[in-house]
This record gives structure tokens, C-alpha cells and sequence, in this order.
């Protein structure tokens, strides 16, 4: 055991305050909207910590320290891809608010229809799953190397925690204790650095200490990304972020427009810088801790926390890593709760409930989503290759989505075509050995042909629902009276 | 259907108007979403800048 007292008093505390304010704003949730989209009254930093920590954890600053400490500046790009992504969250954010769904898969069952939206429900489903089980047991491991504690208490403490505050107040306590959490996962982030920065001499030191190629931004990360798969990589990801599932939640959930885009795109711009005190700390880890094999290279991480941190900022390290999972998971379990309850229970298994029957369905769900995560994360035999596929896959459904709110015409046949044919070009491509990034774009272009091919073949959807769709994009959140024929959100 | 007020509030959306932007194109339209987008931008430039500075710093 690594721990110190102070560092147990540390975790005990932040442990038990994220639970008791979790339980604490649990009291008003007494409805399933307010449960799942927390009444959509969410204030511009409830807004940013949201998207900061739904979209941060800690195996991320894990890995680009790795990176960082064989590749050096350059090894920032494995998560600064999606600093190109970023700027286009202002422009999508009003575009998820303005549909004032709960989840994605409502879009697409207006959009293309019930099966197509059961489809994504399922798949979501899994994914969220499994996504849960890889986060909970990335973060067990590193906490797990600092702490000396074994990999399943620290699992099943954090798991219990979050289930507890997220079943009690669903989005709303997940929200708000990501508040909380996001000032950890900045913590997090830079805490190393003004303890060993020092140690090295400072920035003269690092200089001396390592060989300029490591002070290289544009290196593709030590040479491990080219500049193709950059740019497909940024490509495949702007077109897959919209068919997340839990984007919904993290772009539409604010009282304003402006609070969805202020909260999106800046609490993404929170998390780069934050990616900016991963790779600094792998940098100084290289100086501090030499001569670790490529393959342990993301063990530096928690090998300079524990030689640079003194007793109690290595309880405050070990407690922000936990947050960082805790804030993920939450609102992780949430979504899918969302997804079963919304586009599985209500409209295929028992219609016509009243409220408070949904909102149980929700609670049960959540717990039944975050157990599917401790199985999948279990009995994977190869966790990180089904999340590169599950991933790969997202590309195929976010062209559907980008397409049906731009293009009216865009029907259900073309839909699936696309979806289908692009998934199979993936995978055959990538069956014969091509690389993932020409399989990646292989499959983007047959996912575009194929839902317009699909679209002019197929008959238009139903000009009612297309109304809707495009009727309410039309209209800015407040402003409902602009639309007569609408109905009320 | 009544977008004047969606016109004069400068909050039509870029990407639902993205086929037809060569005809409904003007910058009172989409005033809050063509800001909004340039300075994020401009953010992203500067994290770039801040961080080459740093790589640099001795």
C-alpha cells in the first residue's frame, strides 16, 4: 500500500462529498424529462463541465503522456486530432437543441423511421456498455499502479458511487457533480508539473536533457501518425461525433442556445488545454524516468505521480483519476438509460404508462447498464480492438445523421444502404489488409453515394414529419410562437 | 413558416441552409453561428501558437 493517512483523508473526503452532493441535488428529479435531460435549465458551467468531463478520462491523459514520453511535444496529436472537430460544435450545438429530443435515436425515428432508430438504439446500447466497462477498468489500472490497491475494489467503489447519485438524480446529478469533477480533471492535468519541473532544472533543463526532436510539434507524433491518417482521422471523426449517443445530452440540455454552444465548444477547449499538461508530464517523465520499453511507456504517468508528488496530492491525483471515471460513467449510464426507456420500453414494450412508471424503468435500466459494463469489460477478450471497431462503425450512422438534417430528400432506403454498404466496405477493405484510414474513407465515400443512390430510388418520407424535422431547426429555442404549427416541447 | 425574426436575430443555421447557402447567404442571417465558428477558430490557432511558443521555451 503507496497511501499515506492524509492521502486516505483525501479520497475519503471526495468520495463521500460527490456522493452526498450527488444524493443532495437528487431531491427536485421526479419526473423522467427532468431525469434524462435535466429539464434542459442547465447554466453555461454546468454546461462546459458536462461536455469537459463526459469527454475526459483518464486513460486519455494516460496515453498521450505515453506518447508524449517516447514522442515528445508531437505525441499531443493522439488527442488533439479533434482540436479541429472542435470549432464546428458551435454550429451543431443549436441544430441538437433546436430538435428538443431526449435522445439521437428520436431523431432518427422521425427521420428514417422505427427500425432504423431500434438499430442505433441497440448498437448505442452496447457501446455505452462497453465504453463504461473500458473506462472504469482503464482507470482501476492506473490508480490501481499508484495506490497499490487491488484493480476491483477500486472498480467496485467508483461503479458503486455513481450508480448511487446517478440512479437518485439521473442528468441532473451527473451534471452537477461534473462540475466538481472537471476541477479535479484540470487538477489532474497540471498537479505534476510544478513538482517536477523543478526537478529537471525547468525548461533550460528539459532542453538539455533530451534530444531536440522531442521539441518538435509537427512530428507526427513521433512519427506514428502520417499526415493522411491525420486528416481521415479528423474527417471520420467530425462525421461520426453527431451519432455518439451521448451528444445529445452534452449539446442540447442547456436552458439557452447559447448555453449549449458556449458549453460544447469551450468545454472541449478546457479539455485541450488540460491535453497540454498530459503531454508536458509525459515530457518531463522521459527526463525523471528513463529507459522505459515502448510498451510500458503509459505506465510513466503514475510512475512520476508517485515520485514527484508529495503524501496528499497523491490522494488528490488518485481521487481526480476516479473523477475522471465517475464523470464519464454517469452520464454515460444516463444515456442509455435514456435510449432503453425512450426508444425501447415506452414505444415497444409497455406504451401508455403514466410518468412516474418511466422513471423507474430509467432507474432500474441504469443499474442494468453499468453491471453490462463490468461484463463487457470482463469477458471482452480484446477490449481495446472491439472499441476500435465499435468506433469505425460511428462514422457509418453520423453520415446518415449529417445528411438528414441538411437534406431533405434523404429517406430511409438511403439510410440503410448507407449505413450497411459502408460498414461492409469497412470491413471487407480492411479484411484484405488495407490500413484503417483508406478503409475510413472508402466506406465515408460509399456511406455518402449510397444514402443519396438510396434516397432518389426510395419514396420521400412522410412531408409531415419532414415539417417537423426542418420546422423546428428553423426555429430558435424561445421562440415556439414562430411556429404555429409545431407542437409544444 | 416565419423566419424574420430567426433573420433578424442573425440565429438561422448554417448547416440546415447548407445546400442552398449560395441563395439564402447573407451575414445578418447567420451572424451568431459565422462569429461563433471564426473565433473558435481563432482559438484553435492560438492553442497551436501557445503551445509551439512552449515547445520552444527555454
Amino acid at each position: 500500500m503507496n497511501l499515506s493517512a492524509l492521502d486516505w483523508c483525501v479520497i475519503v473526503a471526495y468520495l463521500g462529498g460527490i456522493l452526498a452532493l450527488g444524493l443532495w441535488v437528487s431531491r427536485g428529479v421526479t419526473n423522467s424529462k427532468k431525469f434524462f435531460v435535466g429539464d434542459r435549465a442547465f447554466g453555461k458551467a454546468i454546461m462546459i463541465a458536462q461536455a469537459l468531463g463526459t469527454g475526459t478520462h483518464s486513460d486519455q491523459a494516460v496515453g498521450v503522456a505515453g506518447a508524449a514520453y517516447t514522442g515528445g511535444f508531437s505525441g499531443i496529436w493522439y488527442q488533439w486530432l479533434w482540436i479541429f472537430t472542435t470549432p464546428f460544435y458551435w454550429i451543431l450545438a443549436p441544430v441538437f437543441r433546436r430538435l428538443r429530443l431526449v435522445t439521437t435515436a428520436d431523431f432518427f425515428q422521425i427521420r428514417y423511421g422505427r427500425c432504423y432508430a431500434v438499430m442505433y438504439t441497440l448498437f448505442c446500447l452496447y457501446l455505452l456498455a462497453l465504453w463504461q466497462g473500458i473506462a472504469i477498468k482503464g482507470t482501476s489500472e492506473t490508480v490501481s499502479a499508484i495506490t497499490g490497491l487491488p484493480e476491483w475494489s477500486i472498480s467496485v467503489t467508483v461503479a458503486a458511487i455513481f450508480t448511487i447519485y446517478g440512479v437518485a438524480g439521473g442528468l441532473v446529478a451527473a451534471a452537477v457533480t461534473d462540475f466538481v469533477q472537471g476541477i479535479f480533471i484540470v487538477l489532474l492535468s497540471f498537479l505534476v508539473i510544478p513538482f517536477a519541473l523543478p526537478r529537471v532544472g525547468g525548461f533550460a533543463g528539459l532542453h538539455h536533457a533530451l534530444s531536440p526532436s522531442y521539441f518538435r510539434v509537427f512530428g507526427g507524433a513521433g512519427g506514428e501518425l502520417s499526415a493522411f491518417n491525420v486528416v481521415i482521422l479528423v474527417l471520420s471523426g467530425l462525421v461520426g461525433i453527431v451519432a455518439q449517443p451521448h451528444m445529445m445530452a452534452v449539446a442540447s440540455t442547456g436552458k439557452t442556445e447559447w448555453n449549449c454552444r458556449i458549453g460544447w465548444t469551450y468545454g472541449n477547449f478546457v479539455k485541450r488545454l488540460c491535453t497540454i499538461g498530459w503531454t508536458l508530464t509525459g515530457v518531463l517523465a522521459a527526463v525523471l524516468i528513463p529507459g522505459l520499453a515502448f510498451s510500458q511507456r503509459e505506465q510513466a504517468f503514475g510512475m512520476v505521480v508517485r515520485l514527484v508528488l508529495p503524501a496528499g496530492l497523491i490522494g488528490l491525483m488518485t481521487a481526480s483519476l476516479m473523477a475522471t471515471v465517475m464523470a464519464t460513467c454517469s452520464s454515460f449510464m444516463v444515456d442509455a438509460a435514456a435510449l432503453f426507456t425512450e426508444n425501447i420500453y415506452r414505444p415497444l414494450i409497455a406504451p401508455n404508462k403514466n410518468d412516474r412508471h418511466y422513471l423507474g424503468v430509467g432507474r432500474a435500466a441504469s443499474v442494468l447498464i453499468t453491471i453490462a459494463g463490468f461484463v463487457c469489460a470482463a469477458t471482452m477478450p480484446s477490449v481495446v480492438a472491439a472499441t476500435v471497431h465499435s468506433i469505425s462503425i460511428l462514422p457509418f450512422i453520423g453520415v446518415t445523421f449529417w445528411i438528414g438534417i441538411i437534406w431533405p430528400r434523404a429517406n430511409r432506403y438511403g439510410a440503410w444502404i448507407s449505413t450497411v454498404a459502408s460498414a461492409i466496405v469497412f470491413f471487407a477493405v480492411k479484411d484484405h489488409g488495407v490500413s484503417n484510414a483508406w478503409a475510413s474513407l472508402a466506406s465515408l465515400l460509399v456511406g455518402f453515394i449510397g444514402i443519396i443512390a438510396g434516397s432518389y430510388l426510395g419514396a420521400p418520407e412522410d412531408p409531415a414529419r419532414m415539417r417537423r424535422v426542418f420546422g423546428y431547426l428553423q426555429v430558435p429555442v424561445g421562440d415556439e410562437h414562430l411556429l404555429p404549427e409545431a407542437e409544444s416541447e | 413558416m416565419n423566419n424574420t425574426h430567426e433573420d433578424q436575430n442573425g440565429q438561422a443555421s448554417l448547416l440546415r441552409d447548407l445546400l442552398k447557402l449560395r441563395s439564402t447567404f447573407a451575414f445578418r442571417r447567420y451572424r451568431v453561428d459565422v462569429i461563433g465558428f471564426i473565433v473558435a477558430w481563432l482559438f484553435v490557432l492560438a492553442f497551436i501558437a501557445f503551445y509551439w511558443f512552449l515547445s520552444k521555451w527555454t
